[in-house]
This record gives structure tokens, sequence and C-alpha cells, in this order.
């Protein structure tokens, strides 16, 4: 890490404090990019970092259970769709403030992450992954049929956010303030948890889950606890998406979904809250730019670079650039 | 009695690796459980600190019966136990190790409030480290220090949740005469405040440093008494040494 | 139900069932021998069913894409285990499962680039069209052929190893991988042989699936499910489980979709909550 005194004079001095400060450079950088750039070129890359933002949070909640707790829920999807359905229900028919549907939301995925995680926490690894995917595919079909929510076709006509105090969430570039707002506090609680007597207990039972019950943790409980977290993240990321989107599909249930979660939080380095985040923004951008000219069949590069990832470098960017970094001292 | 088990059996399947045990411990002794491989010994401790309910009979730790209840819970009573197969966390440090071990003994110990930095564990954590000796190597992962290391991690890990009485399963297994030498010195150091109730194989140190010795053959207890009647003990004789 | 009916169901429901057999006990054996829960299964599957759509475009006759569908997936089989499977098996499980997901990702969009996403039929071969007479019903040719063809297959892939050296050796692993090992046999060329033997057997089960419903790029999870939740019904690496699961699972798909038709692939699923949930090591108590 940075030593003591940065010479400002010198190259590694500048690195030492780029490094360092990095997090809020690139947060500067987020807030100040809507008001620089051109209005065509923006309004593309708006879109793309809103939907950074959004699943960033789900990846948040993620690497919780997952990067620190060594829990591979394969069935994420369920508690962001369950977020974007819930709120997309809300706005329709009860009111269109977001924070309507945010609470109603953050109040479905608790409950359903309490629900469900109490039965699923009793397995671990593939019985884990197993369960968690049965589950969200439960959802998916359901939601695949309900006639109420547009089944297969999805959920339209979902009317523009509110967010009170006279702001327009409706505005695109409003709505990128919001959500990147959004990602900040939730990255804060996260390191928080992360760094709490909780999250030292959490990665404990990652690496040895008998010694921590014999210290005397209640390792259900912990686990538990981890999993709410995640599963109230994946919702509160559900609702921005359909307060964003306007319209809702099954597709937010579906299962690749789940895997391409799995993906990012590898890709950029599990267990360490930054790695998710930087493996979301690559996804969602080498997505985009792929799919442009290969359509769905992007996944397959996707797919490759999971695997390349695996084999040579499975503790994701982050452990690279770690590795790259020492190399250099 | 601190300890006290009635009648404790634990059967697998068909097979019965603990029959009727009744073993009671005071507070403040030092007590070895010895036997030939198979006797019961790591089964029993399993059973006490809840890895395993037993399948009849029942366990008294400070007159409450604990009995079946989980690891966690018999744990917090302060009953805590080591492992014969080192069972450290291996990827953190030893530092880190002690300290989660301290952790577990707050209240808030699973808070998600404060930060973990803000509970003030680093000093009794660097005690132990002196105590055990792992003060030098407290930024080694655990998992890169020697065997007789990491048993002492065991041991020091143990400490930290503030037993009243401690189980130690083989805690010289693998060891060096010298290491050896050092974690006799270092248990006798610990019996002085802390109960304990070892399980070893190495009869020197068991004959030197137990008040009392128990022995296992088959589930079954086949003597008790301090080490000069145990030596002397025909049954004990008979499964150690053939005699008819 | 009427009896015709219920015969009828019962009839594909076992068709269905003795197909997923080749692949829930592929899937079984690869699991129980190399401890790798290959989610690619079903994409192989896959693979191999639009392999022998496209040969038998190319007028190769059906039992010979029959036998070359097999050998090309089998040949990549090969090759995906050496340069991806091999590194990884000393790591975690889990981080196999990842491989083995991100492997189905590749083929399966693979699939769908060069393909397209649109189903397809499987030509069959004239001698199999059309009904025959079953106990006053009238069922389908090839789909009788594909329960004998995948009964028989079975038999013998079952004969193979209760009864040969490979067999014993493939038994033994699954037991201990170790002790095997240790005997001087080596471990590695018999995770190449159970991982290209299995995926070929795959792509067999999948060229008759396809040929008897349809082909589409979304039956990689279909078969992968199907086989996953077959082999977890009967227990990870028990060979007569699986062939329980896959029936179970062939049966609840065919009466399912008869009494409850929006509802088939949601018991699916509920089947597999519940055994995960109440008995994960499976129904089968393997000794």
């Amino acid at each position: 890490m940075a030593s003591g005194r940065v010479d400002q004079g010198s190259m590694m001095g500048w690195l030492a404090f780029l490094k360092k400060y990095s997090g809020w450079i690139v947060l500067v950088c987020l807030i100040l990019f809507p008001l620089s750039a051109g209005t065509l070129v923006s309004g593309f890359y708006i879109s793309l970092f809103i939907r950074i933002f959004i699943f960033g949070l789900v990846l948040l909640g993620f690497d919780i259970l997952m990067g620190y707790g060594g829990l591979a829920s394969f069935g994420h999807a369920m508690f962001f769709g369950t977020g974007a359905y819930v709120t997309a229900i809300l706005m329709k028919y009860v009111s269109p403030s977001i924070w309507v549907g945010m609470g109603g939301s953050i109040v479905a995925c608790a409950l359903g992450g309490l629900v469900i995680g109490y039965l699923c926490i009793r397995s671990r690894g593939l019985y884990f992954a197993f369960l968690t995917f049965a589950f969200s595919q439960f959802f998916f079909l359901f939601f695949n049929s309900w006639s109420f929510v547009g089944a297969a076709d999805g959920m339209a006509g979902i009317p523009k956010p509110t967010v009170g105090f006279g702001i327009d969430l409706g505005n695109r570039i409003v709505f990128y303030y919001f959500s990147l707002g959004m990602l900040v506090v939730g990255y804060g609680v996260a390191r928080h948890v992360v760094n709490s007597a909780f999250g030292r207990v959490l990665v404990g039972i990652r690496q040895n889950e008998e010694r921590i019950a014999f210290l005397g943790f209640n390792v259900q409980r912990c686990m538990l606890v981890a999993f709410l977290l995640s599963s109230i993240y994946g919702g509160v990321a559900g609702c921005l998406f359909a307060g964003y989107q306007s319209f809702v599909s099954p597709a937010v249930y579906h299962w690749g979904l789940s895997g391409e979660i799995m993906i990012m939080d590898l890709l950029g380095g599990m267990g360490t809250l930054i790695g998710p985040l930087i493996g979301t923004a690559f996804v969602i951008y080498l997505g985009d730019f792929l799919s442009s000219w290969m359509h769905e069949t992007w996944l397959m590069v996707l797919g490759a670079l999971y695997v390349i990832a695996i084999l040579f470098s499975p503790d994701g960017i982050m452990g690279l650039m770690k590795r790259i970094t020492h190399r250099g001292t | 009695m601190l300890l006290e088990t009635r009648k404790l059996s634990k059967n697998f399947g068909g097979l019965q690796v603990l029959s009727h045990l009744d073993i009671s411990l005071p507070e403040g002794q030092l007590t070895s459980i010895i036997g030939p491989n198979g006797a019961g010994k790591t089964t029993l401790f399993n059973v006490i600190t809840g890895r395993f309910p037993p399948s009849s009979g029942q366990v008294f730790f400070t007159g409450k019966d604990i009995s079946g209840l989980k690891a966690h819970v018999i744990s917090q009573m302060g009953l805590v136990r080591s492992f014969q197969i080192t069972n450290v966390f291996t990827f953190l440090t030893v530092r880190e190790n002690v300290r989660l071990a301290c952790q577990s003994r707050l209240a808030q110990k699973v808070s998600l409030v404060k930060p973990a930095a803000s509970f003030g564990l680093e000093e009794k954590t660097g005690d132990i480290l002196a105590r055990i000796g792992l003060l030098p190597r407290q930024d080694k992962l655990a998992g890169e220090l020697s065997h007789g290391d990491q048993r002492h991690l065991e041991i020091a890990m143990t400490l930290a949740t503030n037993p009243k009485l401690l189980l130690l399963d083989e805690p010289t297994s693998g060891m060096s005469p010298a290491e050896t030498g050092e974690t006799i010195d270092l248990i006798q150091e610990i019996s002085k405040t802390v109960t304990l109730l070892l399980i070893e194989h190495d009869m020197n140190l068991v004959m030197n440093i137990s008040q009392k010795i128990i022995v296992l053959d088959y589930g079954n207890k086949i003597a008790e008494g301090t080490p000069e009647e145990v030596e002397r003990d025909p049954e004990v004789r008979r499964v150690y040494l053939g005699e008819a | 139900m009427s009896f015709d009916l219920f015969l009828t169901n019962l009839l594909y429901g076992l068709t269905i069932g003795s197909a997923l057999i080749l692949i829930a006990s592929s899937l079984s054996i690869i699991f129980g021998v190399m401890g790798v829960v290959n989610f690619a299964h079903g994409s192989l599957s896959m693979l191999g069913a639009y392999l022998g759509y496209s040969l038998i475009l190319w007028k190769v006759n059906f039992w010979l894409a029959l036998v070359i569908s097999p050998l090309i997936v089998g040949g990549i089989a090969l090759a995906i285990e050496g340069f991806t499977l091999r590194p990884l098996y000393s790591k975690d499980p889990l981080l196999q499962f990842f491989l083995t997901y991100g492997l189905a990702m590749i083929i399966g969009n693979l699939v769908l680039y060069f393909w397209g996403a649109d189903p397809h039929g499987i030509d069959k071969p004239l001698s199999l069209q059309g009904p025959v007479s079953i106990a006053g019903i009238f069922y389908p040719k090839f789909r009788l052929f594909v329960f004998i063809f995948s009964a028989v297959l079975s038999i013998v892939l079952w004969l193979f190893i209760a009864r040969t050296t490979w067999g014993i050796i493939l038994r033994a692993g699954i037991h201990n991988r170790e002790l095997v090992g240790a005997f001087g046999i080596n471990m590695s060329t018999v995770y190449t042989f159970v991982f290209a033997l299995g995926s070929a057997l795959a792509a067999i089960a999948g060229v008759i699936l396809g040929a008897m419903r349809n082909i589409n790029p979304a039956m990689d999870l279909d078969l992968v499910v199907g086989g996953l939740i077959a082999v977890v019904i009967g227990g990870l690496g028990s060979f007569r489980g699986a062939v329980l699961g896959a029936l179970i699972i062939g049966l609840s798909e065919s009466f399912g979709a008869q009494l409850w038709p929006g509802f088939s692939k949601f018991s699916v699923y509920i089947v597999m909550v519940a055994i995960l949930l109440w008995r994960p090591e499976g129904l089968i108590k393997e000794v």
C-alpha cells in the first residue's frame, strides 16, 4: 500500500497517490461526467452507467454472500426479479413514488430471503447452488405464466417514478445521480458490514465453518443474515431497474441472469466489494459493445472469458492487479 | 463437579462406540483419557462438545444438562475443545486466528453496527500470543506454520475463549521431543487456571502431569484413578500389554 | 383417465425416462469418478443433437449420423477435459462447477450462433416412421425405438460397469479415487475416458430425443436440469439411482403434461427442492 510520505514530485509518488485515492477519483469522475460530455454521446453512456450502478448494487450484496461468506447462490435473479416486479406492480397500481416501490421490494425480498434462506442455508456448496437455482426457477415459471403481470410478454405501462421534493426522477440524468447515490450508499453499508465483527465471522465461516461453530458462533444465523442482506440488495436494485425501464419481463428472473451475476463477481474479484463493481462495469460494457453486432451470442465471449479467468486468475481482475503491482515492488 | 456424564452412550449405525460411561471431573483438576485406538476417546469429546448428540445418557456441565445442545451453545458456556487434526483458519494470519477466538466471547461478537477494530481486542490477542510464544510469527498465515506451531495455535485459540473446561485432543501429536517439552510446560501453566481434560497417547506425558487418569477400551471405562493406581491396575495392563 | 390414455402416457414417460437414463447415468458417473458436476452435459447433448441434424440434412444416413455425432462430441469432450478440466482437479469443486457453467455458455451460444434460434426437426428414417400397435393403442414407432434403443444401451452400459475390468476400475474409482491411483492405474486416463464416453452418450441421447421431439437452442437447460434432478434423486454417483431418477422424471413429465399442462415444468423443480431439502444424499441407499 502507499507508504507514509507521498513524494508528489516523483512518478512513484503519483502512482501511489492514484492508487490510494482511486475510489474517490472514480467517484468524482462519475459525478462530473453527465455535466461535461456532449448530449449525443452521453445519452448512451448515461444509460450504460445507470445499468452498471443498478447491477453493481446486486453484486455488492452477492459478494457479501459469496465472496465473503462462501455461499454460491445460483438463483440470485429471484431477488432482483422480485424487486422489479413488486416495484412495477406498486408503481402501476398504487403510487408512482419510487419510495413506495423500494419499501415494497425491501419487505418482499426480506421475507423471501428469510424463508428461502432458512430452507437453503442448511445446505452447502453445490447443494446450496442447486436449491437456490430451483427456487429461482419457481419464480421464473410463475411470473412467466401469471397473466396479471402479462405473463411471458411482461408488464408495460409502468409510470415514470417520482421521488418527491419536486425532482423529476423521470429525467435520465436525474435518475443517473439517484442510482449513483444509491450505489454509493450501498457500498458504504457493505463496506461497513464487511469490516464489522460480523464480517470477520463471515470470512471465518467461509474458511472453516466447523471451527467457527466450536469457537461459539452461531453459523446458521450468520449465514441467514448474509443471505438476507444479499436479498435486500437484490431487491433494491430490481426496484431501480423497474423504475428506470418502465417495463419488466420475466427475463429479470431468468437463470442466465443469475449466472451473469456469478460471472461478474468472479471476473471482478470475489470477496473484495470493489472487484464485483469492476466486474459489473466490465461485463455490461463489453456486453453492450459486442451485442450490437453479435446479438445474444456475445455470451459465448463472456463464457470464454469466464473459463479463462477460472483457469488463470480465479481471483479476478483485482487479484490480477494485485499480482502485477506486487511484481513491480 | 464441573463435568459429569451419566450412562453416556453413542452408537453409529450398529457400531457401539461409547457404552454407559460415567465420568466426573471436579474443578481445577488435570485429567487424562487414555486407551487403545478406537476406544472412543475422540468420540467422547465429540459428544461432550455437541458435535454429535448422545445416543443415550446425559452430559452435565456446571450442573446443567447439555446433552444434545449445539456446539456453539456449549462453547459459549465455557466448554471448549481443540482438535486432533489441526483445525485453524489457514488463510488468516496467526494474529487474526487468535483475534477471532477472542471476538467470540464479546457480547457483540457478530455485531453489524460497530467496526470490528473498535472492540479493543488487540491487547488481549497480544497477551495470548505472547503467552503461547507465537508473537514473533503473528503475521504469518496459519497454513504456513510448522506443525508444532499450528498445534500451539490450536491451544492459543481455545485459551482465547476463556474456557472453564478445556478439552485438548492429542495436543502433542506429531511433535518432536523439544516441541513436546514446550507443550507440556504450556499445559501445566494453563492447568493452574483452567480445568483440563486431555486425550493423549504419550504415556510419559500422561503419567507425569495428570492428577487423574481415565482408561477407555471399546467405549467402556475400564479404570480410573491416580497415575500410580492406573499403572498397577491389572485390567489396564491387560489391555495395553496383553498380560493375562 | 382411460386405460388407453394411461398406457400412452406411461409409454411416453418410460420413453423419455430411458433416454434420460443415458444423460443421467453419464452425468452421475462423471461425478462419481471425477467429482465434477458437469453443467455442460446438456449442452454437449444438444450439440450432439444439432450435429446429428446437420449430418442428416447433408443426406447422411440416420444410423451413421447416430454414430458420427457422438464420436465428434466425444472428441470435443476430450479436448475440453484436457485443456480446461484437468488443471482444476485439485481445486475447489465449486470452481469446477463454475467452469462447466462457462463451458455450457460457450457451447450453447455456439449452437445458437451457427444454427440460429428456430427449432428444427430431425428427419427420422423411413423404417421408423408411423405408428405401431401396442396393447390396443397406437404408439409412434420412433418413440418405441427410442425406448428400446435407450434401454438396450443402458443395459450395455450397466454390464460394462458391472462386469468388465474397466467398469470395476470405474466403480472403485467412485468409491476411492486415491486408492485406485495407488494401484498404479493412471487416473488421468480414466478421467479422460469417462468424460469422453459420458459426453458421447449424452450426444446419442440428444440425437434421439431431438428426433423424437425437436431440437432448439434452449434444450440444453431442460436436459441438464432433468439429468441433474435425476442424479440428485438417485444420489450422486449411483447408476441405479440415476435410472430410478430418470424414470421418475420421465413419468412425471409425461403424466404432468397430461394432468396439469402448465404445471409440469413446475413439478420438476418441486421434486428437486423436496429431495434436496429432505434427502440430499438421494433415495438409493448406496452401500
